[in-house]
């Protein structure tokens, strides 16, 4: 069977995700899918991740870093954060699950606006990777629907 | 003789031979003593032989001998020399052979005398005359006496002649040392310079008891062919300051670099075939008149006498062998009478020690002077880089404004540079034509002359006519014509040109042309101007092909900026309708009703409206930075703010800014309308489309940058320079006083920007300042305050409504 349970939806724009989380809830109703909003949510929520892996994790690539809050200035960042902006923050992300053997093999979509050849230049190896997909964003889920199947029958036993 | 020896050894000037006579006179007890010497290198026929007074002590209170030459043939002492042997003469007037001497003799009450021939030098016969005003016995002693006198003599004359030779070297080494330790790292003034060499030639002055000691110098970097006078012992006013090759005995001597000996200036044209048998072509025409010139300089002693030879010898101031300047002496005034060989070896030496001097400041010199033309070469670039900066800015860049500039700069660098140009090369008529010119020299002769020069090309080919330019072009390696008449393929374009440097203009192997420097001067570039040449054209070559390549990329740009026009429209088209339409749906006087029922819909509806808005806004935003990336003004359509109009416009934006906001974050959009009434007295323009643009820019801000669960309030009023303004205040992250200016810059995002959002390019609030600027307003920013950020635009001067009827 090949229905995944748990899927995780990284994406900050709110004008995406409800549609995009709403159209997944429906093609697997029997599945979590849950969002995380920002890269530092999802470095916080990593802990969880690990121990509890999904099936599927949908990544967009521009994420912020944070929410504006008035106490900005009372937080500190990583410097390559500062250094390199939101423009890759998804490919931050993907380096943390593919540095952790907990993590290395979940199943990732890199969902995004861009185009493969914008991420090739951080992204070398993007098209040798055996669990990371590149998926430019579309109109309609159908093609992430169909793309989530695949990737979760080849992550079968 | 003891006496003899101890006072030659404590003589420190030649005329100390006098004392030597006396002390030679006291050991035969004789009342006077001379010294006479043949007349040295004149003609060789015996007739015209003479003897001249080398040497003389006239005795305590005795009076200086008047008659300075002897005939050779008919005199006692000229007897006693030809003859090589002792006369001795009893009783002047009773012996026959003294008639010649007559008249010296009884004017100086001589009554015996004796005439030794005595061997001064090799080859110099002279004659020791020692004199008695009584009538003198001789007897064996004074035999040997004399004997003795005659073998010491030239030994001891030659002991003075080495002290005082020996002595005068080392002194004007201790001089010129002493001024090279003056500035041991740099040349000293010349007018230092100057001072050295005067005190070198009072020091010979004093040293030979002459006249006149004088040295010329050749500055080769200044005045090449003109030897200055750089000091002198002349007593009066010097009326010839520069010498020139071929001008009198001195032009000989700097013409031929050979050292000239002249015995009697007064004689001078009557032995002027011996002297031109010695000295090619050698000429004098005695310009001062130099026995009245003499005369007056000379001590009471040869008032109304005769004159001792008027000695005359030059040294060349060499420097291997070309010829730097020269020293010379002028009539001695003591003894010993005339300058001999010896006096002038000394003299060749003395010249061998200024020349290395002046060598040494030479190059100092040339050191300094290519020092200040490097760095006079650095400062050059600097402001051609400048130039070229503000030359590649425009559209498209124009080099032959720099290569002009580049050539007024050359001609400061390059000392001796007066005529340049550019020559670029034409690959269609494989030709060199002149681009760029500078130099007075272009511009001489009629317009149709100079038309014509500047139209001159030069075939470039492997023909053996090519020219010197051409050749430079197809090997590029540069040339220095020191002397351009002696290159066959030189080609004409300035008749007085003499020396020329041509460099290849390029960037590695792509050759553009040359660059021509010319001079018209004596003096050729110095060694340096050929490196500093390569190194312009190397610049030139570099500005060339930023210039191609600029304009190249302009042009790429251009077309590029066309293309997103264009995609602009065709972007947004589609979305000013999709808006258009979605806001004919909302209206209700249409739909209103049912959307009403459906509040869902009605919601979705608006944040399409929303997300159309901004779509637009970005498209208008990219319109205008297009526009003004190519520094085209933004033209506002100025109407006057209506209270209704701006109203609607601002809630519709308020709206559509909350409603594509994450609702999970509460920021709500609050328009104080109240604030507005104010517009219902005043006239404000503005542009509504600008307008719509600025407002939407700075509330998308506000949302994405303000805090959860917090109010973006947006309201109106007059400033306190009363004008009226639109608000926008929102509390999230601050912006820190230095951040206020990089705000409006184009690109520019502050870190807490990049950190919270996943998009914005950084030109909103350049976009905003913009186009306030372009409807006379202005945008302030505010620097938070007490977490409350507030962004103002502000427009301009307002009038009354009762003004405006």
């Amino acid at each position: 069977m090949n229905t995944p349970r748990n899927i995780l939806v990284v994406e900050n724009d709110f004008l995406q995700s409800d549609w995009l989380v709403k159209s997944l809830r429906q093609a697997f109703p029997q599945a979590k899918v849950w969002q995380i909003k920002t890269e530092s949510a999802f470095r916080d929520s990593f802990e969880a991740i690990a121990q509890n892996p999904p099936d599927a994790i949908v990544m967009d690539v521009m994420l912020q870093w944070t929410e504006a809050s008035d106490d900005i200035e009372e937080q500190t960042f990583p410097k390559r954060v500062l250094d390199e902006g939101p423009y890759r923050a998804g490919l931050r992300c993907e380096e943390m699950l593919t540095a952790d053997g907990r993590t290395k093999n979940i199943p990732m979509i890199l969902y995004t606006i861009l185009e493969r050849h914008d991420l090739e230049p951080d992204f070398p190896d993007l098209n040798a990777h055996p669990n990371v997909k590149h998926l430019r964003k579309d109109s309609t889920p159908e093609p992430l629907i169909q793309l989530i199947r695949e990737v979760r029958e080849r992550a079968l036993p | 003789m003891t006496q003899l020896v101890l006072t030659a050894l404590t003589q420190h000037e030649l005329s100390g031979v006098s004392s030597l006579l006396q002390a030679a006179a006291r050991a035969v007890g004789a009342h006077a003593c001379i010294l006479w010497q043949t007349a040295p290198d004149t003609d060789s026929t015996p007739a015209r032989g003479y003897l001249f007074v080398l040497a003389q002590w006239a005795g305590a209170d005795g009076q200086q001998c008047k008659v300075r030459t002897l005939p050779l043939y008919g005199s006692v002492t000229g007897a006693a020399v030809l003859g090589q042997k002792i006369i001795k003469v009893l009783d002047i007037n009773a012996d026959e052979r003294v008639f010649k001497d007559d008249k010296f003799l009884s004017e100086a009450h001589i009554v015996s005398m004796v005439s030794a021939p005595i061997e001064l030098r090799p080859g110099i016969s002279a004659a020791l005359n020692l004199y008695w005003n009584v009538k003198k016995r001789f007897d064996d002693h004074d035999h040997r006496r004399i004997m003795e006198l005659v073998r010491l003599l030239p030994s001891l004359y030659q002991t003075i002649s080495d002290r005082v030779g020996l002595k005068m070297i080392g002194t004007v080494n201790d001089i010129l040392h002493e001024a090279e330790l003056r500035a041991p790292d740099r040349p000293l003034p010349k007018v230092e310079v100057k001072k050295v060499i005067q005190s070198i030639c009072e020091f010979v002055t004093n040293s030979f008891d002459c006249i006149e000691t004088s040295v010329f110098l050749e500055d080769p970097l200044t005045s090449p062919g003109e030897f200055e006078m750089m000091g002198t012992t002349w007593p009066e006013i010097f009326q010839k300051p520069v010498y020139r090759r071929n001008e009198g005995l001195t032009g000989w001597v700097l013409n031929n670099a050979q050292p000239v000996n002249i015995f009697d200036l007064l004689r001078f044209n009557d032995e002027v075939e011996f002297y031109r048998g010695k000295y090619r072509d050698i000429t004098w025409n005695n310009p001062l008149d130099i026995e009245s010139a003499v005369r007056k300089h000379l001590s009471p002693e040869f008032d109304n006498n005769d004159l001792p030879p008027l000695s005359f010898i030059a040294a060349p101031i060499l420097k291997g062998t070309i010829v730097r300047g020269a020293i010379r002496c002028c009539v001695t005034w003591k003894a010993p009478y005339y300058f001999s060989g010896v006096e002038l070896k000394l003299l060749e030496l003395i010249a061998s020690q200024i020349s290395r001097y002046w060598g040494n400041w030479l190059a100092r010199q040339e050191i300094l002077e290519e020092n200040e033309s490097w760095e006079k070469l650095v400062n050059s670039i600097l402001t051609l880089n400048k130039l070229v900066h503000g030359e590649l800015t425009k559209s498209p860049p124009k080099p032959e404004q720099i290569f002009e500039s580049a050539l007024e700069q050359t001609q400061s660098v390059i000392t001796g540079s007066d005529i340049m140009d550019v020559r670029l090369y034409d690959p269609d008529s494989k030709q060199l034509y002149f681009v760029s010119t500078f130099g007075a020299a272009w511009k001489e002769g009629d317009s149709r002359a100079v038309e014509q020069r500047r139209k001159r090309r030069f075939d470039v080919g492997d023909s053996e006519k090519e020219s010197a330019g051409a050749r430079v072009f197809r090997t590029g390696e540069p040339s220095h014509l020191t002397d351009v008449t002696a290159d066959p393929n030189y080609s004409v374009t300035f008749p007085k040109t003499k020396h020329m440097l041509i460099c290849p203009i390029s960037v590695g192997e792509d050759k553009y042309g040359v660059l021509d420097i010319r001079s018209t001067q004596e003096r050729d570039f110095p060694s340096y101007a050929k490196n500093m040449a390569l190194l312009l054209a190397k610049q030139l070559g570099l500005y060339w092909y930023l210039a191609a390549h600029v304009g190249e990329l302009q042009r790429v740009q251009k077309e590029k900026l066309r293309a997103y026009e264009d995609l602009e429209h065709q972007l947004l088209n589609p979305v000013f309708l999709a808006h258009a339409r979605i806001q004919q749906i909302l209206t209700p006087q249409r739909f209103g009703k049912q959307l009403e029922e459906d509040e869902p819909l009605k919601t979705e509806l608006l944040r399409m409206r929303g997300i159309c808005g901004k779509a637009m806004r970005v498209t208008l935003s990219t319109w205008m930075f297009v526009n003004l990336s190519q520094g085209k003004a933004v033209s506002p359509k100025l109407e006057q703010l209506k209270y209704d109009g701006l109203i609607k416009r601002l809630i519709e934006a308020a709206m559509d800014s909350e409603l594509t906001i994450d609702p999970e974050r509460h920021i709500r959009f609050e328009v104080k309308r109240d604030t507005f009434d104010i517009l219902k007295t005043i006239d404000v323009r503005a542009d509504y489309g600008f307008l719509e643009q600025a407002i939407g820019n700075i509330m998308d801000n506000a949302g994405k940058y303000s805090s959860r669960n917090s109010t973006v309030r947006i309201h109106g009023g007059l400033t306190s320079t009363r004008r009226f303004h639109i608000t926008v205040s929102n509390k999230g992250i601050p912006i820190r006083p230095g951040d206020v200016k990089h705000c409006v810059e184009r690109d520019w995002r502050s870190d807490y920007a990049r950190l919270v959002t996943s998009e914005g390019s950084g030109i909103g609030l350049y976009i905003v300042d913009n186009v306030m600027r372009a409807q006379g307003g202005e945008l302030i920013i505010t620097p938070t305050v007490d977490k409350i950020t507030e962004i103002k635009l502000v427009f301009p001067q307002f009038k009354h409504m009762a003004e405006t009827a």
